[in-house]
């Protein structure tokens, strides 16, 4: 899943300005919006999560609240004009902030995910997918491996495709290699097989 | 020149493959370039190319002789195969024998990368046996050796390329580490210089080389 960052606020110079900062810790795309509409069409259209600068005086329109306040793709900052103005935000950066003090603010949001969606577990290969791979690095072919495991040529496919995408290994002999260092295949006699 | 190599000494190489070497005091691009009888333009062409994957002039390079081209790639044949396999080859000893006796996987892994170098350097035994000398041919006697089109070479690149990047993977990520890690650093290094280095080589073969010359091939028919 890919993050973006979108900045919010009537004035250019702000939008300019903050997108410039921002830059600096962040490598991806950062969207500058006029107007709230602006800012729906553009989430309704994909589905990037996003940190968002936004003018603290739009939190308070009923569009902010019913389309975009909680919810968990967006993660909010505000954009206040003086510190004591008040916002329904707990983070927010004023106009009075430096650079130094927008990144130590912004910070927590630009941090690795803690609930990523590939964790882990995602990448670890299903049970059928460790018999499609035995029979990979036997050298066997797309329809034997189908015979022998009971499924459709089209199926063995999409196990190699997961296979390939999961382990970021993409020739035979590198996927018997792997096959080997993980004991899925027996090792007796290794150097012929790869 | 000195300029050019203080904004990326990767290109230290590519200039060997001009036959030009170091000492170059303060002198011009295009001063060595006439010193050495260099094609100046084709020599920047070559090395915009490199430095930038982005800049891919691919007109003006087509402008040039395909035997520009071919001993130019010629050139960088010789560099991989007399310094950069050894070399590579030398560090992945290293790093089995600084690792414990009996490392299975480290032995699996270089069962893997000879095959990987046997299939490499067939490839170029090929490109330098049947393809560069079919051009040559063409180029100076208006037809190509019998029987031979070159069609069947993009293929083959980027299969030597897939097994290159599952090399750095396996030991990116799967590889236990019980070896010196600094040398198992500097093997990566070396790949990672290797693989930029032979994309851009691949490059210029797939994209110039094999156009021009299929071009050339059907105007002499």
């Amino acid at each position: 899943m890919n993050k973006e960052v979108g900045i919010l606020h009537q004035s250019e110079i702000i939008r300019k300005g903050l997108s410039q900062i921002v830059r600096s810790i962040f490598a991806g795309d950062i969207r500058q919006f006029d107007k709230i509409e602006e800012l729906a069409e553009h989430l309704s259209k994909q589905k990037n999560s996003m940190v968002l600068y936004i003018d603290n005086t739009c939190l308070n329109t009923d569009l902010y609240l019913k389309g975009f306040h909680n919810n968990p793709r967006i993660e909010v900052i505000a954009i206040k004009t003086a510190p004591n103005e008040e916002s329904i935000c707990e983070n927010a950066i004023t106009l009075q902030n430096n650079a130094g003090q927008i990144y130590r603010i912004s910070r927590p949001c630009f941090e690795f995910e803690k609930n990523v969606t590939r964790s882990d577990d995602n990448n670890e290969l299903t049970r059928r997918e460790v018999d499609v791979l035995r029979l990979v690095a036997m050298g066997h072919s797309n329809k034997e491996i189908a015979d022998k495991l009971f499924i459709s040529v089209h199926t063995v496919i999409t196990h190699r495709k997961n296979i390939t995408e999961k382990l970021g290994i993409k020739s035979i002999s590198g996927l018997t290699v792997y096959a080997i260092i993980n004991q899925i295949i027996d090792t007796t006699n290794m150097d012929n097989l790869i | 020149m000195v300029e050019m190599i203080e904004a990326n000494y990767h290109l230290l190489p590519v200039i060997n493959r001009f036959g030009l070497k170091l000492g170059f005091r303060d002198k011009h691009i295009e001063q060595l370039c006439h010193e050495h009888e260099v094609n100046v333009e084709f020599f920047l062409a070559i090395i915009n190319t490199f430095h930038n994957k982005d800049y891919f002039a691919e007109l003006e390079l087509k402008s040039f002789s395909p035997l520009l081209i071919v001993n130019y790639l010629r050139k960088t044949h010789h560099y991989y195969i007399n310094y950069v396999l050894p070399k590579i080859e030398k560090l992945l000893e290293s790093i089995i024998q600084s690792s414990r006796q009996g490392n299975t996987q480290l032995h699996v892994i270089h069962t893997f990368y000879q095959k990987y170098k046997t299939e490499l350097l067939l490839h170029i035994q090929e490109e330098e046996e049947l393809v560069f000398p079919h051009v040559e041919h063409l180029i100076n006697n208006r037809h190509g050796k019998a029987n031979y089109t070159m069609k069947s070479f993009e293929a083959e690149h980027s299969n030597v390329d897939i097994k290159l990047n599952d090399l750095k993977s396996l030991i990116l990520k799967y590889i236990v580490p019980d070896y010196d890690e600094n040398i198992c650093n500097d093997f990566l290094i070396a790949l990672y210089r290797f693989e930029r280095d032979i994309k851009d080589h691949a490059r210029i073969e797939d994209k110039i080389l094999l156009p021009r010359v299929v071009e050339i091939e059907k105007q002499h028919t």
